[in-house]
């Protein structure tokens, strides 16, 4: 049996899933321990460095799959729009994934970053504007593609991109409070602060996860 | 609803949760080495690996009946209500076992049920070995070669899982000895040399991981 290139793209596209979504559980453990205030403060900060390290993962995945879910749907004939596009959209993964590893590789010069990170929530909402409008018009019948179950995977994406806003939004102000918990200097109403903030972000967190899960169940079951 | 797409969905998602999450577990081993960070650090770093492990450990075990519903769903093979039932009371089993083992890790009934584990994954590695290799040497039981393949490589990974264990065991002692009596370069390297050996067995299990769902998938032969 010859080995296709449909196979294994489909197959890059389940381990970017993987990726993401199985490595981000350790993410989520991590945290726990992070914002434990009963423990000691170098323990802490290694459970940090490693939460921080295997995040990388599901955020260069959620670019993986977008660009592997693009061509499938291209080669397949799912989306109506030229082969073309499968180049332009690995060319915006691969320079958001760049951007994903600068932002990591350059995390302690906060000023030399401020200005990317800037740019790329700007472009994350972008991108749900564009998403939600291929993914609302498909679903009326206008859009890029003609089958309801990939424009309903659309939206579900959409709204995963949307959680990771909300996360980023809910967690805006969290070094403020939960640098002071590092050095050992914090006060109870910080330490409070900050798990506060923590667990806000963690519910937009499971909506990831839950969603992932749904636009994996369309991708797989293609119910209408 | 389409039972090979139920089965398929539930296929990917233990393989997504047991490879994914076996990253973190992999990544806190790797910091774990370090003999600059104190002994209560070390501890954590073992608490979040051992919380992070059940994943994969879960996943393993369930694997193999839900692989056995997408046979039958897809039409492979003609796979009978009680081999599907006994899969599902081993599978079931193990990870009451794999809770229990976690809950009382150092007490008699964990340690044994640890020991059994090993013997049990041995003997369903043998049997899994021999299915596949008899049936890629001479096309019986299973004529279709990628099919064959995954059941000889899966028997390999139970047995990458029984070479983890032993290689991970040495950590214990001189890891143990760090806590009690502070740490040597001795105590160190006898660590760093357990966690090593171990990350390599990590590296195959991850290896035969990769090819299964490679040829699950692209179905090369």
């Amino acid at each position: 049996m010859p080995v296709g290139i449909d196979s294994v793209v489909l197959l890059l596209h389940v381990v970017f899933f993987c990726f993401w979504l199985g490595t981000d559980i350790g993410v989520f453990y991590s945290s726990k321990y992070v914002l434990q205030a009963d423990l000691g403060q170098e323990a802490r900060t290694y459970c940090l460095k490693i939460m921080s390290f295997l995040d990388q993962l599901p955020r260069v995945s959620s670019f993986g799959i977008i660009g592997t879910g693009t061509t499938i749907g291209i080669l397949r004939g799912y989306f109506n729009v030229a082969p073309i596009w499968i180049l332009i959209v690995w060319l915006i993964c691969f320079a958001w994934i760049g951007v994903v590893l600068y932002l990591y590789v350059q995390e302690h010069h906060p000023a030399k970053i401020a200005p990317v990170k800037k740019w790329d929530f700007r472009a994350r909402v972008v991108l749900i504007i564009v998403l939600a409008t291929l993914s609302l018009t498909s679903l009326a019948g206008h859009g890029v593609t003609d089958d309801k179950w990939l424009a309903a995977k659309l939206l579900v994406i959409t709204g995963i991109m949307t959680c990771g806003v909300m996360m980023r939004l809910a967690t805006r102000n969290f070094g403020k409070y939960f640098m002071p918990m590092m050095k050992g200097t914090a006060t109870p109403e910080e330490t409070r602060t900050a798990q506060q903030m923590m667990g806000n972000a963690k519910r937009w967190v499971l909506g990831i996860y839950a969603l992932l899960v749904v636009a994996a169940a369309l991708g797989l079951w293609k119910p209408f | 609803m389409d039972p090979v797409a139920l089965w398929s969905y539930l296929h990917i998602l233990l393989f997504v949760f047991w490879l994914g999450t076996d990253v973190g577990v992999f990544t806190a081993a790797i910091f774990l080495k370090n003999p600059t960070y104190s002994f209560e650090t070390r501890l954590v770093l073992i608490k979040l690996l051992s919380i992070v492990d059940i994943f994969p450990r879960l996943c393993f075990a369930l694997i193999f009946p839900v692989g056995l519903h997408l046979t039958r769903a897809l039409e492979i093979y003609q796979i009978s209500d009680a081999f599907l039932a006994t899969a599902w009371i081993v599978g079931v089993s193990w990870c009451v076992a794999i809770f229990v083992m976690m809950r009382n890790e150092s007490k008699p009934i964990g340690k044994l049920l640890a020991k059994l584990q090993v013997w049990f994954e041995g003997v369903l590695g043998l049997f899994f070995v021999a299915v596949g290799g008899v049936s890629l040497a001479t096309g019986a039981p299973l004529a279709a070669n990628w099919y064959a393949g995954k059941i000889l490589l899966f028997g390999f990974v139970f047995w990458a899982a029984i070479a983890l264990h032993i290689l991970f065991k040495p950590f214990e002692q001189p890891f143990m000895a760090i806590g009690e009596h502070g740490s040597t370069p001795e105590r160190e390297a006898a660590v760093t040399a357990a966690i090593n050996r171990a990350l390599k067995g990590v590296m195959c299990l991850y290896i035969l991981i990769a090819v299964i769902a490679f040829l699950g998938t692209v179905k090369p032969f």
